[in-house]
Parts: structure tokens; C-alpha cells; sequence
């Protein structure tokens, strides 16, 4: 962004009560529309806080014209110059249409800018006309300019081979000392858009085609673009969001619908949180992931995963049963206990016997019976009796754990979750009979015909719960048809709503960082275009002469893409639109008022305007205000214009204006020659000098053409003469020129001049001769037989005689 | 100078190159070329009808499809005569003849200088210069 215009937008952020976020949006577009989605996803760079960051760039130096070469290009055949004046100050460049004047505005543009906007609508036919027929050279076209600051001159140069098709090429750059450099270097380009110095004929007649032309042509100048580019980079990043808001509220209306039809809690959850504002996504995202799945779901996948014992884990259960009870009832008769606890009698009595052998028993008093035979008796009777004891215990604990195991083969009561059943439709009854019935058999396992009721109604529990199991396999995938293509649709729908969700949130900010910089391009361009409506507001006062058309202001409007340049008028008092009253001449004068001070704008580098044909489709009257208008544009700027008749140099030197006329004349074989042209009475005794001077024309040819040009010159001043009184006292320009387009000839001219009265021919050589001297009538009888046929006189004497002449009839009252 | 001397002087006018000339030579070859058309006329009036050179240029190109016997010829001569007046006279707001326009006329004072030759022939047509 243009640095200035940043520091602008800095300072007016400053002065803001616009939110932090949103500055921060105004700042980052301002870098640009990547920058700005940066920002916008919350990765925003450091923000510039003072203008001290900013590198302004300075303004590109100032710089004059000094000559316009061109060769081989269109109308110009060998290499042709015009020559320019740098500095201030007006230039007309005179001469017919096709005489080659217009190639050299042309050959500029397109040497400035490499294109030409005469070019630009029209027909690959006519560009293929673009080299000169009678030239089989290279085209070149070239200028010398003075810029400002660098010493000697600064050329540029564009050159194409013979019969190369038309391009823009490269224009080569020379500075004063030599340095070749580019258009860019001198930066020119930008400049060149903004302060465009070039207005040809078809600009005029285009720039109010259409209101949108004259916005862009006034918006480039006023230096907004990069603004307006601003705006519209806000606008097109909250229209994006628009877009994107509001594709997600029609997508969350739509799986709202389509989730309300699924009986499923996964739905459920997720259209919960699809509710919330803003949607919460990420419990979208855990639902899809089945971390949470919902109660329901949960019950059927526990239903669905039912499983009873397998009949190997029941026959092999019962068979251990079966097995231990026969192994106790091998231990039968022992008694484990009385077995065990008399083994410990016998050996503490065996202890005891140990410590206190006397042979007696301390039990009964039985005097010598514990010998040693009774000692070896009793320990083989405690080892004995200690092993029928823990055969005993042995079996009774094989039989516990048989019995454990079989009732471990289900849990005393069903999973909680069979109960649930119920509440999904599904019908758990059967299974929790069978567990009941197992309940009640699984403790009356004595016998073998007990132990096959038992297999009978786990076989039965066994079938229950497949069926139960069944039946929630098969609700859960009704389920999962109904849930899955939701499921793959929201899963792929999630990054772009994370996306949209985002987007919604930075709308408001982005709104009303919008708001802001539309706000502030609409005062910008207002406070800029001030200036150029005001000096346009003159221009128009100087050209308007006639126009009962006033003009009121400019206003450049903006809404999106639509722009338009409104240009109120009043006409005799009342409002009007400028496009609805305006003749084509008066739009055109509007025009230029506008072109005028936008080309010369203080910034702009250019300190030299080319305008090609203003006077086209003007008025008389309108001509001297734009001569005024010219000149007065030329006070602080080079203004070179181009017109194909004689009357702006007229008007110029009629009203005195200080300005160079250059006359371009094309010779057979586009040969085309540049001259400056005093006032016609000079120019015509000038010419009248030179023919009689001439080597090159033969005496005799001089003596027939010479007469003629000295008429020519008396023609002229009695013109002068008629315009300055007429005009003076305030006729009607029209009028003037009627009369004068009527009176072509000499004594027409002369009555005219003498007696204000184009009737009074034959008054008017004694009129010469009491007013200027009678030698003035052989003057006056001479230049006018002169003009037919040779008179035999010294021509120098005549043309002498007619300058004298000539000039006492432009003075004359 | 003959009607066909004139015409050749104001061909060369337009086509020769010099500085001295810029900018001028447009206006001389147009009075050279009407001189030329006017010779042409003098010559046919020499023969056909003298006296007839003494009336105003208008009424001399109105006489002259009947002197000519060539009314198409006589009506371009007429308006060649008009056109290079218009240079022959100072106009504020009209440039000088280009080439091409000048070449375009002469070609119709050639055409009218061969054919008096041949309507009017008489050795006095060849004036002493």
C-alpha cells in the first residue's frame, strides 16, 4: 500500500473508537489479502504501531519534455522531431488531420506507458496499420526529458523491427551521464496511472461513456486506489464469510432434520450440540469417535454381547462335581475329625511318656503298661491316624470347590443390563426365568438327576440370552443403518464447519472493520477530490462561456462494484444531471476541467500534459475559454496540445496568451516537417521572405506565388482587426466568424476591416490611401493581381510594402 | 510561364525538400496550381472564345463544359479552381492543403492542360516566359 495513504489510515485508526480486533483487520488488509486471512485466522504479524515503521517512499522526480522523435510510426515516415520548450508554458501543435501531429501524442503514449488508448478499441486491421507504409526502417519513437535533480537529459526509447506486429517492447532508458536505467527505476509506471498526463480525443469523448469511466479515471488520481483496494478486500473477506455463515446455517437446519429422524442417542447428542450457539463441535466429534455413544447404545452393545456358559464349561463344571462327591464318599465311615484329634492325644501322650517314663498311664493310673511295644504302636497309630485325616479334609475340599465352580458359572443375579432391555423394546423375560430357575437348582446338586435338571436349565438360560443377544444385534444395526451415513457426513462435514464456525465468529470484527474503511475511503475521497473539484469548478466558470450549464460539485460514490462519478449541475438555475443536459462539446470541456488539475497535482512527477485535439466538437466561444483555461494550466506545467485547426492558435493569439505554435506539415512519403508559427500576418510575410530569398525556387515561380502569400498576409491582419473590434464590444463569436467565413476575399476582407462593413468594397482603396498613404493602394492592387499573374514589380519592394501595410490594417479601429 | 510550366513548378514545390521551404510550400504550389488551371483557361478562351478571359474566374468555369466538351472534366476543374482558392486566400481556421490534397487537384489541372491542348491547339499558346 501506498505508504502515504497507510500513514493516513494509521492516524485515522488512531482517532477511531473502532475495536482493537478490528484495527488489527484495517491493518493486516492493508498488507494485503493473504495478510488479512492471516489475521482473520487469528496469526496476525505485528502490528506497526507509528508511522516511524513505515518507509515513505519518496515521490518520483519531476520532469519536462524537451523533444518528441518519432520514425516509421503511423503517419511519420522518416525520422521526424518536435521540438519542445522544457518548462512551464503552452505549446499548440497545428496541423491537418493526417498531416502526422497526432503520431507524436500517440508515439508518446505508447513510448510512456506501452499502450495507446486510440489503440485500445480498435480492430487488429487497424493495428496492423501501425507502421508507416513509406518507411521500411525500424520504428522508433523516442523522447528527451529533463528531470529534475539529474544533469544532462534523460532519454527514452522504444524501437521495433520493420514489420513486427504491435507490442509494448521494452523502453530503454538513458539517463544524462549515460546510465541506462528503466521506467520502473524512474518509478513512473504507477505515477503514470495515477496522474495520467496524457488526454487524447477519444479520453474525452469516453470519460463520461459511462459514470464508471470518470470514477475510475478521478478515483486512480485522487491516489485512493489502494483504499478503495482496502475495502473491497474487507468486503470480499466478510462477503467469503457471509457465505460461509450462511451455508452453515442451512447445513445445521438440514442435519437437524435428518437427525431428528433417527432414534438413536448418537443423534440425539449431536443434534444437542449442533444447537448450541456456537455448535459445538467438538462434541460432535467425540460422539463420531464413539467415546461417548449414549446410554442406549451402550446397553445394546452389552445385550448384543450376552453370552451364557458354554455347555463345555457346564459339562465340565458339573463333571468335577460329580467326581469329588465320589471321592468323599471313598473317604466314608472315616471320621476326619475324631481321626485327627486322637493323633494329637497319642503324641502328646507319647511326649509325656517321653519326659516321665514310669510305665503307668496317666490316664486310666494303669501301672506298667506304656513299654516299649506300646510306645511303637501308638506312633504307628498317630501316623496313620494323621493320614486319614487329611484324605478326609482333602475330599470334603474338592467337593466345595466343584460346588463353587458350578454355581461361578452365571452371577446369582443377570447383568443390570437385561433388565434395560425393557426400556429398548426388547423383551429380557425369558433369560431372567432361566435365571431363576438355574438360581434355584444351582444349590440342589446331590444327585445325578439333580445335576441334569441343572444342565437342563442352563441349557435353557443359554438360549434366552442368544436370543436376547439376537434381538439387540439386531437393533443395533438397524441403528447403525440409520447412524452411519449420518456419522460419514458429519465426519467429513466437520473441517468445513470448524471452518464456517470460525468464519461466523470473525464476522462481526470483520464487519466492522469494513464499515471502517469504507467510511474512511468515502472521506478520503471527498477530502482529496476538494482540490480537483475546485480548480475543475474554475475551469469550467472559463470554458462554460455560453452554457447556460453551472457546475456544482463532484461526488465519486462507491457501493461494492458499483461506482459512479455524479456530477451535479444546475442549467438556468434549476438541478439537473450533468449526462442528461450536456452537449457532446460541453461534456468534453467538463472533461478537460477535470483533466486539468488532476494532471497537475503537486505529487505528480509529471510536470508535462499532452492533450491531443481538445477542440474538436467546441463551440467558437468555448475556444477562448479553453485557450484561457490552457494557458493558465500552463502557468506551473508544460501543456503541449494537439489540434487539427487553426482556431486554438487563434484564439491564443487574439487574447494575447503567451503561447508557441508549431505547425506540422506532411510531405509526400509521410515525409513530416515541424515549424513554429508566429501570427498568421507574420508567418505570411515570413514566408512571402523566403520564397523570395529561396535558391531552391526558380525567379519565375517566385513572382507568381509571392503576391499570393503577401495577400494572405493583408487577409490575415484584416481579420485581427475585425476579430479584436467585434469581439471587443461583445458580439456573438459565432457571428464574428459567420461574417468573416463570408468575406474571404480581399476587398470583402478590407471593407470589413476599414468601414465594419463587408458591403463597402469600393470605398476601400481610397480609404487605404487617406489613411495609410497613397502608395498603399498600388499595394493592395498588386498583391491582389499578383495573385493571378505576374506584375512585373520587385518583390522584394512588395513584400516590404505589405508588411508596412499589413500591420497599420490590424491596428486599424 | 506556360499553364504546363506553372503546373510542373507547383509539383515541385511539393515535392522538393529544403528548410527554406517548411511550412510554405503547401500554400505556394496551391497558387502556382491555380495559376496554372487559370493559364489552361486563358489559352482555351485564346481560341475558342476571346474576351472570355476577362470575366470573373466564376463565370469563365460556368462557360466552360460548353468550350471544353468535356463536362465532366469541366466540373472537376471547377471544383480543383474552388478548392485551391480556398488556399489562395487567408481562412483563420483552416490549415494548409496536405499532399495529398494538393497532388489530387493538380492531376485534374493536367487532365484540363492536355485537353486544351488538343481543343485548342495554337502555337501562341506558348507564351514567351
Amino acid at each position: 500500500m501506498d505508504p502515504a495513504l497507510e500513514q493516513l489510515i494509521l492516524e485515522r485508526l488512531g482517532d477511531s473508537d473502532l475495536p482493537e480486533a478490528a484495527q488489527d483487520l484495517v491493518l493486516a488488509a492493508c498488507e494485503g489479502a493473504a495478510e488479512l486471512e492471516r489475521a482473520i485466522g487469528g496469526d496476525a504479524a505485528p502490528r506497526k504501531t507509528d508511522a516511524a515503521q513505515l518507509e515513505l517512499t519518496e515521490a518520483p522526480p519531476g520532469a519536462y519534455l524537451e523533444s518528441v522523435a518519432v520514425q516509421g510510426f503511423r503517419g511519420v515516415g522518416e525520422a521526424a522531431t518536435l521540438p519542445l520548450t522544457p518548462g512551464p508554458g503552452l505549446t499548440i501543435v497545428a496541423g491537418r488531420n493526417g498531416s502526422g501531429k497526432s503520431s507524436f501524442a500517440e508515439g508518446l503514449e505508447l513510448l510512456m506507458t506501452g499502450a495507446s488508448t486510440r489503440w485500445a478499441t480498435r480492430t487488429a486491421v487497424w493495428r496492423e496499420g501501425w507502421q508507416n507504409l513509406h518507411f521500411d526502417g525500424p520504428t522508433i519513437v523516442e523522447a528527451a526529458v529533463l528531470v529534475d535533480g539529474q544533469p544532462g537529459r534523460t532519454k527514452l526509447q522504444r524501437s521495433w523491427a520493420h514489420g513486427e506486429a504491435l507490442s509494448p517492447g521494452d523502453c530503454a532508458v538513458t539517463t544524462g551521464d549515460g546510465t541506462q536505467t528503466t521506467l520502473d527505476a524512474l518509478g513512473w509506471p504507477a505515477a503514470l496511472s495515477r496522474y495520467r498526463p496524457f488526454l487524447s480525443f477519444n479520453e474525452l469523448g469516453q470519460m463520461f461513456d459511462e459514470l464508471k469511466t470518470m470514477y475510475d479515471a478521478l478515483s486512480a488520481i485522487l491516489g485512493l486506489d489502494d483504499i478503495e483496494a482496502l475495502a473491497l478486500a474487507l468486503r470480499d473477506a466478510r462477503l467469503a464469510r457471509d457465505r460461509e455463515a450462511k451455508a452453515l446455517r442451512q447445513r445445521l437446519k438440514d442435519l437437524t432434520q435428518r437427525l431428528a429422524a433417527i432414534d438413536d442417542d448418537r443423534a440425539r447428542t449431536v443434534s444437542a450440540a449442533l444447537a448450541a450457539d456456537p455448535p459445538d463441535l467438538d462434541a460432535v466429534e467425540l460422539t463420531l469417535d464413539g467415546v461417548d455413544a449414549g446410554t442406549d447404545l451402550h446397553t445394546l452393545r452389552d445385550l448384543a454381547a450376552l453370552r451364557a456358559p458354554t455347555i463345555e464349561a457346564v459339562d465340565g463344571a458339573l463333571e468335577a462335581l460329580h467326581e469329588a462327591r465320589k471321592g468323599l464318599e471313598a473317604c466314608a465311615g472315616t471320621d476326619a475329625g475324631r481321626a485327627a484329634s486322637l493323633a494329637k492325644l497319642l503324641e502328646t501322650a507319647l511326649a509325656h511318656d517321653e519326659q516321665h517314663a514310669d510305665g503307668d498311664c496317666p490316664v486310666c493310673g494303669t501301672t506298667g503298661v506304656l513299654d516299649e511295644a506300646w510306645r511303637l504302636e501308638s506312633a504307628r497309630a498317630v501316623a496313620r491316624l494323621q493320614d486319614d485325616a487329611g484324605a478326609a479334609l482333602r475330599a470334603e475340599q474338592a467337593v466345595r470347590t466343584a460346588r463353587r465352580r458350578v454355581s461361578d458359572l452365571l452371577p446369582a443375579q443377570p447383568p443390570p443390563t437385561v433388565s434395560r432391555a425393557r426400556d429398548l423394546g426388547l423383551d429380557p423375560s425369558p433369560l431372567e426365568d432361566a435365571w431363576d430357575g438355574w438360581h434355584a437348582q444351582r444349590d440342589r446338586l446331590d444327585d445325578p438327576a439333580e445335576l441334569a435338571r441343572a444342565r437342563e436349565e442352563l441349557d435353557r438360560l443359554r438360549d434366552a440370552a442368544a436370543g436376547l443377544a439376537a434381538a439387540a444385534t439386531e437393533q443395533l444395526e438397524q441403528r447403525e443403518d440409520a447412524w452411519r451415513p449420518v456419522a460419514v457426513e458429519l465426519t467429513r462435514w466437520l473441517p468445513e464447519a470448524r471452518s464456517a464456525v470460525r468464519a461466523t465468529a470473525a464476522l462481526p470484527t470483520l464487519k466492522a472493520a469494513e464499515a471502517w474503511a469504507r467510511d474512511a475511503a468515502a472521506a478520503l475521497r471527498t477530502q482529496r477530490l476538494e482540490p480537483i473539484a475546485g480548480a475543475a469548478k474554475a475551469n469550467w466558470e472559463a470554458l462554460r462561456q455560453g452554457s447556460n450549464v453551472s457546475l456544482e460539485g463532484f461526488h465519486l460514490r462507491r457501493r461494492g462494484n458499483n461506482r459512479s462519478a455524479e456530477v451535479d449541475v444546475r442549467v438556468d438555475g434549476s438541478d439537473a444531471s450533468a449526462f442528461g443536459v450536456m452537449s457532446q462539446g460541453e461534456l468534453h470541456a467538463l472533461a478537460i476541467s477535470v483533466f486539468l488539475p488532476r494532471a497537475a497535482l503537486a505529487e505528480s512527477p509529471f510536470r508535462f500534459m499532452v492533450i491531443d485535439d481538445p477542440v474538436q466538437s467546441m463551440d467558437p466561444s468555448k475556444v477562448d475559454g479553453l485557450a484561457r483555461v490552457l494557458e493558465s494550466a500552463a502557468r506551473s506545467r508544460q501543456v503541449v496540445v494537439f489540434t487539427h485547426d487553426e482556431r486554438l492558435p487563434e484564439a491564443a493569439r487574439r487574447l494575447g496568451l503567451d503561447a508557441t505554435v508549431l505547425e506540422v506539415t506532411r510531405r509526400p512519403g509521410s515525409v513530416v516537417e515541424v515549424r513554429e508559427s508566429r501570427s498568421p500576418v507574420e508567418r505570411y510575410l515570413e514566408d512571402a521572405r523566403a520564397l523570395v530569398r529561396s535558391e531552391g525556387v526558380p525567379a519565375e515561380v517566385a513572382e507568381r506565388v509571392v503576391p499570393g502569400f503577401c495577400r494572405h498576409a493583408l487577409e490575415a491582419a484584416c481579420s485581427q482587426a475585425v476579430r479584436r473590434r467585434r469581439l471587443g464590444r461583445g458580439d456573438a463569436h459565432a457571428d464574428v466568424e459567420a461574417t468573416l467565413a463570408d468575406a474571404t476575399k480581399l476587398y470583402p476582407r478590407l471593407a470589413l476591416a476599414l468601414h465594419d462593413d463587408e458591403q463597402r468594397t469600393s470605398d476601400v482603396l481610397r480609404t487605404i490611401g487617406n489613411r495609410f498613404g497613397k502608395q498603399h493602394i498600388g499595394t493592395v492592387k498588386l498583391v491582389n493581381q499578383g495573385a493571378h499573374e505576374p506584375v512585373g514589380v520587385d518583390l522584394r519592394d512588395l513584400v516590404r510594402d505589405t508588411g508596412v501595410l499589413a500591420h497599420q490594417l490590424a491596428d486599424a479601429q | 510561364m506556360t499553364a504546363a510550366e506553372l503546373l510542373a513548378a507547383a509539383r515541385t514545390l511539393v515535392d522538393t525538400r529544403g528548410d527554406e521551404l517548411t511550412g510554405l510550400w503547401p500554400r505556394a504550389a496551391a497558387l502556382a496550381g491555380r495559376q496554372a488551371l487559370e493559364a489552361a483557361l486563358d489559352d482555351l478562351w485564346a481560341v475558342r472564345a476571346p474576351g472570355l478571359e476577362a470575366a470573373s474566374a466564376r463565370a469563365q468555369l460556368d462557360c466552360l463544359p460548353d468550350y471544353l466538351g468535356d463536362r465532366r472534366l469541366a466540373g472537376e476543374a471547377a471544383s480543383a479552381w474552388a478548392a485551391l482558392s480556398t488556399a489562395c486566400h487567408h481562412h483563420d481556421y483552416e490549415l494548409i492543403p496536405t499532399a495529398d490534397e494538393l497532388q489530387a487537384r493538380f492531376a485534374v489541372v493536367e487532365r484540363l492542360v492536355a485537353r486544351v491542348g488538343v481543343t485548342a491547339p495554337r502555337p501562341s499558346s506558348v507564351r514567351p516566359a
